[in-house]
């Protein structure tokens, strides 16, 4: 094992254990991957890739071992997300979304982002701790949602796609009954 | 088995690791959020048909058991939150300032800590100056019985036990247009 490696992991519990960092050094600390914002027929959505360094590390902090966070930091083309209702008032509608809709175009293949509940059923079949299965299942963005006004939800979305390819992305929603669909073209995964 | 000794060179690398790793752990809780797309508005959504809140017995951070049902005849803020939840973090000094006003107005918080262990969750209170109570659902069972998605994810149970209001994501919970909606409960038919 490389030194700075086993130091890393040494310093890991007591890192850990550190007060959690204030806003200001959160907004000083950024992703070089390009944000994407956007807002249409009531969602409101930001999409981010997430460098599998980043993924390994958070899944190493959440109790997942060595092997396994590789596993997800090299299966998962993370991007984190939030997603929400973009009403500003009270009684308008409420917006809905299911993962299993949205379409991930690569190459000649259209596959979805592959859900929590999937992952779930990966993880009982590895011995992993009890405890990095919850905190899996509860950081990446839900599978299917309603949002009232005000509402929104964040969580990583995972596509089982190799680290770097490029992507089209075409989403779909409901409101009011009606559906809509938008394609954000030439997302990357982060390397 | 031979050593190699370590030499400047390896030092000065290792030490760069450790950078970059230390680098990469303060990024961690904030890299995986995003501000909130709706943080100007604050709304509470009422519950359709306000279904009576299911029980739950779970540990406080001391290990004493807390019912939900203990707390008939009060309005009952539950907050689904984990420490590593970046909107979870960010809502939890309002929810304090917010418990701060409404303790003596017959108004309790229970914080539903998902996963972790009672020392991460301790060391993140004390740095926040958290006093209402936490309970700790380590296993999630609690909290996927409730109709909880994602994180954070509050309900406002009513004096009779009802599950009145739900929020998904983080509030300002001090609001003033939050905290009318809260009281208003006392007076809810």
């Amino acid at each position: 094992m490389r030194p700075g490696f086993r130091l890393c992991l040494l310093f890991l519990p007591a890192l850990l254990a550190l007060p959690g960092l204030t806003t200001a050094q959160a907004q000083s600390l950024k992703l070089k991957t390009p944000l994407l914002k956007w807002q249409e027929n009531g969602l409101t959505l930001e999409l981010q890739a997430v460098p599998s360094d980043l993924v390994r590390a958070f899944f190493l902090a959440r109790g997942f071992d060595k092997a396994n966070a590789d596993l997800i930091a090299g299966q998962g083309c993370i991007f984190r997300s939030s997603i929400g209702n973009s009403a500003t008032k009270a009684n308008a509608p409420a917006v809905s979304i299911d993962l299993k809709n949205w379409h991930v175009l690569a190459g000649d293949k259209i596959t979805a982002p592959r859900p929590r509940e999937a992952w779930e059923d990966f993880w009982q079949k590895k011995k992993i701790p009890d405890r990095a299965k919850t905190a899996f299942y509860w950081a990446l963005m839900p599978t299917k949602q309603t949002w009232q006004p005000g509402d929104y939800n964040w969580g990583m979305i995972s596509f089982a796609l190799p680290a770097g390819t490029k992507f089209d992305l075409e989403i779909s929603w409901q409101r009011v009954g009606k559906p809509h669909k938008h394609l954000f073209k030439n997302l990357e995964c982060a390397k | 088995m031979k050593h190699r000794r370590s030499t400047p060179t390896d030092h000065k690398k290792a030490m760069s690791l450790v950078r970059i790793c230390l680098v990469m752990l303060c990024l961690i809780p904030l890299s995986l959020s995003l501000p909130s797309p709706c943080r100007a508005q604050q709304l509470l959504s009422p519950v359709p048909g306000k279904p009576m809140a299911r029980n739950f017995e779970l540990p406080d951070l001391d290990g004493r058991a807390i019912n939900l049902s203990a707390f008939k005849g009060y309005i009952v803020v539950i907050n689904f939150w984990a420490t590593w939840c970046p909107p979870c973090r960010a809502e939890i000094p309002s929810m304090q300032r917010a418990w701060t006003i409404l303790k003596e107005k017959n108004v309790v918080f229970l914080a539903i800590h998902v996963g972790g262990n009672e020392d991460q969750v301790w060391s993140f209170l004390t740095d926040m100056d958290v006093d209402f109570p936490v309970l700790m659902d380590t296993d999630s069972r609690v909290s996927r019985q409730w109709p909880v998605v994602g994180l954070p994810t509050t309900f406002v149970i009513d004096p009779k036990g009802k599950v009145a209001l739900r929020a998904i994501g983080g509030r300002k919970w001090d609001d003033p247009e939050i905290l009318d909606s809260i009281l208003a409960l006392a007076k809810s038919p």
